[in-house]
């Protein structure tokens, strides 16, 4: 039975819109490290471009692909089945919650190991007929796949389930914690030398590729550089090549894989410690769960009002109000009244731990010495609401109320640009303390970038929300340009001109630009969804 | 007050035909539309309430094509869609405050209104409790508060009764015929009692294209002399069921007391009974295809 739970899961995912985006992105990768578009180099040095290098250059790249957006791919299964109902319909039946979880984990496991082995294909069949004029070596090509990428996409699934089965992990909370988790993973396994938890290899291959540097260039500077040629990294200009032969697969580095591949089952285990079988009374939302043994507010004035309804004989059908005698309502639209109804949808429903911090990360953008408060408290500010962000242009989707909203008078000209707003006011608020800052110290270019930063935020959000009606697309796409731009510095991702060289390059300028042309996009998607 | 539908169309993906030249003529009152499961009913209503667009045809209210200039109608219309729902971390005042807005009614009259229809829908009590906690019941009186709040000249209800209670049920039917003033209320339902209560007229669709029209008088004349009852033994219910429209079954001492519909008596035993709305729809539906006389 769960054998058919894998197939069914499998091939609803495969048949998804985001699976062939996805596996777009991946060949794309593919296609680029064969052409040098996204190259490693060891200071002014690197490997031909025989089996060896460019099956280690696809492994760790493509492996650190799937692990930053193939998570976001694979952990929605269970959530489908929950929103679907099929999951109290698979409740009811004899499948264990141990079979379920499994076989989730299998779907994962398969749904990532298709793209990984289609990069594979696709790198076999490019080393092949490529002009490197290096013969193909398979099995030194495919080494790699096997003993990191597999292991890593291993672990990755049984993840995906994890935060599927942990409430609190579900939605947009686990996104945030998974993104700063993998990074985790990835800087610890491949520089701060915690082998075990090498998750994309590089801790593997780049010492050995060191080496075979150093034998062919002893006089050379080895600072490993990876990415895009002529984006994340500049172009290297001239480049001395040397001959790598690969990595020796040895029996601590096999031994190394099986440690993740049993860190996957026991995540499996620990997944089904957490899953509640679509109980919806051990699986109960926030809003609706007690605080402590005490009552909700609003729960002891329900009971109020309803002993004072019941007593003054208010519930009898006799006692109701009559249509006519009801208040008469006439259409006078107030712009200011439906961004102010934007506004309390936009930030209701949060602690107020959230508020608190939000609060607090203003008054440390004032109250910090002014390069650190940009450096450190800008990018935490701007990272904080993504949750809110996340939400616009989303809702309506994801809520169902799109026919009650698209019914009601000019529903685009009115209600986007509120929404659009709104989402403009909250990035304002919560960079409020630099622009002062920027302002006081008449840092006047870094306030423009603020204030351009303020306006592509929302609009990218908007667009990816209205776009894929899910919070998922913009919550993965600002995390990576915000952990690119913002905490690395890479100046073409540095939107918020965190760091000078973006903006002497006019980056914020050009995310500007950008915004401004996704604008009418936006316009055009929701009246394109609307009939 | 005049709604016109003038043969329209409407095709989904993969050739699937949910409207096909449909054509009706809806005036002042309280308009029934029936129809089974796929019929069309939805697609229909999402058309009226500007929700969707015909691929073919014009849909006019007082004149004025609506499909060329829908914001016009938007103003005065009020939709409880089938299936909808709400933010759950809203409360219900905050909720209908928020698509109050959306619709440009604000100040304190639309708070008083919204106060008001919380209590018309027997919420004002828990209309402070977030959304997310409501049960469907509860929240589909929202919807129909939703829908009440521009005092809406065309109300459009799609199966408005689904996940109510009895008692709220009855509740909602009263409020209906509370409704049918000067104003245009279409109903959509597959449950014919709830047709029966309200509606001063009835549409019948039945895979896309219009099977009757009329009042629900013409339609029971549609039926007059085809309604009969009779007493089987048990055992034989199997066997009646192949071979009549049954649109009633109660056990009785002496076997099944069926109802059955049938132009000639289906039995020596079978008396004539008194046709329902029921009855004369489960009659059109068995004869769809077949030309149906005219009421």
């Amino acid at each position: 039975m769960w054998m058919q739970l894998v197939l069914a899961d499998f091939r609803e995912r495969t048949r998804r819109y985001s699976f062939l985006i996805t596996l777009g992105f991946v060949l794309f990768f593919g296609y680029l490290v064969n052409t040098g578009k996204y190259a490693i180099t060891l200071g002014a040095c690197r490997g031909v471009y025989n089996s060896a290098w460019v099956g280690s250059l696809m492994t760790m790249g493509s492996t650190s692909l799937l692990v930053l957006l193939g998570f976001f791919l694979v952990n929605n299964s269970i959530k489908r089945d929950r929103v679907t109902g099929v999951g109290q319909i698979l409740a009811s039946t004899r499948m264990s919650k141990r079979s379920y979880l499994w076989s989730k984990f299998i779907s994962n496991f398969l749904t990532l190991s298709l793209m990984a082995a289609i990069l594979v294909a696709a790198a076999v069949v490019m080393q092949w007929l490529g002009d490197s004029g290096e013969p193909l070596k398979l099995w030194t090509l495919l080494a790699p796949f096997l003993f990191v990428t597999f292991p890593a996409v291993t672990l990755v699934s049984a993840l995906a389930v994890l935060f599927e089965s942990v409430r609190a992990l579900r939605g947009s909370i686990g996104n945030v914690l998974y993104f700063f988790l993998a990074q985790s993973l990835i800087l610890a396994g491949a520089f701060a030398g915690v082998s075990l938890l090498d998750i994309t290899g590089i801790g593997i291959f780049l010492p050995s590729m060191e080496r075979a540097a150093r034998a062919a260039f002893p006089q050379a500077k080895l600072g490993l550089e990876m990415g895009f040629v002529g984006f994340i990294k500049e172009s290297p200009g001239t480049v001395s090549q040397f001959r790598w032969e690969g990595v020796q697969w040895t029996a601590d580095i096999i031994s190394g894989k099986f440690f993740m591949l049993a860190i996957a089952v026991l995540l499996i285990f620990l997944a089904d410690h957490f899953f509640k079988r679509f109980d919806p009374a051990l699986d109960v939302p926030a809003y609706d769960k007690p605080l402590g043994q005490g009552k909700k507010k609003w729960e002891r004035s329900s009971e109020t009002n309803m002993k004072t309804a019941e007593k003054n004989g208010s519930l009898l059908p006799q006692a109701m109000p009559k249509i006519r005698d009801l208040a008469v309502t006439v259409p006078d639209f107030h712009f200011i009244g439906l961004l102010a109804a934007e506004l309390r949808l936009l930030l209701k429903g949060y602690h107020r731990v959230w508020y608190g911090l939000a609060s607090l990360f203003i008054v440390l953008q004032l109250a910090l010495p002014y390069e650190l408060a940009r450096a450190i408290m800008l990018p935490l500010a701007w990272i904080w609401p993504i949750l809110l962000w996340s939400s616009l242009g989303t809702r309506e989707k994801r809520f169902n109320t799109s026919q009650l909203l698209f019914s009601s008078p000019y529903p685009v000209a009115r209600q986007l640009p509120a929404v659009w707003i709104a989402g403009f006011t909250v990035t304002v608020i919560t960079g409020s303390g630099m622009m002062v800052r920027a302002l006081l110290q008449g840092d006047i270019a870094f306030l423009f970038s603020l204030g351009a930063a303020s306006c592509f935020i929302p609009t990218l959000a908007l667009f990816l929300g209205i776009s894929s009606g899910s919070k998922k697309p913009f919550e993965v796409t600002y995390m990576i340009i915000w952990y690119l731009g913002a905490i690395n510095r890479v100046t073409n991702f540095d939107f918020m001109g965190v760091s000078q060289p973006a903006i002497a390059a006019h980056v914020p300028s050009a995310y500007f630009i950008a915004g401004i042309i996704l604008l009418p996009a936006i316009f055009l998607i929701r009246k394109k969804q609307m009939l | 007050m005049k709604l016109e539908i003038d043969h329209i169309d409407k095709c989904y993906k993969g050739k699937v035909w949910a409207l096909k030249d449909l054509s009706l003529d809806i005036e002042t009152g309280v308009m029934g539309l029936l129809g089974p499961n796929g019929a069309g009913k939805s697609t229909l209503m999402r058309i009226l309430a500007t929700v969707s667009k015909p691929d073919k045809g014009l849909v006019k209210w007082n004149g004025v094509d609506i499909v060329a200039a829908p914001d016009k109608l938007r103003q005065i219309l009020g939709y409880l869609p089938q299936d909808f729902g709400v933010y759950p971390h809203l409360n219900a005042f905050e909720f209908l405050t928020y698509l109050a807005a959306a619709r440009g009614l604000s100040g304190p009259a639309a708070g008083k209104r919204i106060r008001q229809l919380l209590d018309l829908v027997n919420l004002a009590a828990v209309g402070n409790r977030p959304l997310g906690s409501f049960s469907g019941g509860m929240k589909q009186r929202v919807g129909i508060a939703q829908a009440l709040l521009n005092d809406p000249k065309l109300l459009i209800v799609d199966e408005p009764t689904a996940g109510l209670d009895p008692e709220e049920r009855i509740r909602f039917r009263n409020l209906l015929a509370e409704l049918s003033g000067e104003r245009i209320v279409i109903l959509s339902s597959h449950i014919v009692s709830d047709i029966e209560a309200a509606a001063t007229a009835i549409a019948i669709i039945h895979r896309g294209t219009l099977l009757f029209h009329a009042g629900p008088e013409q339609l029971l004349r549609q039926v007059a002399g085809k309604a009969w009852e009779m007493v089987i033994p048990s055992a034989a219910l199997q066997q009646a069921k192949e071979k009549f429209i049954i649109s009633n079954t109660t056990r009785t001492a002496e076997g099944v007391r069926l109802k059955i519909i049938a132009a000639e008596s289906p039995g020596e035993r079978a008396a004539v009974a008194a046709p329902t709305l029921e009855d004369a729809y489960l009659y059109l539906l068995s004869t769809a295809g077949k030309t149906i006389p005219a009421g």
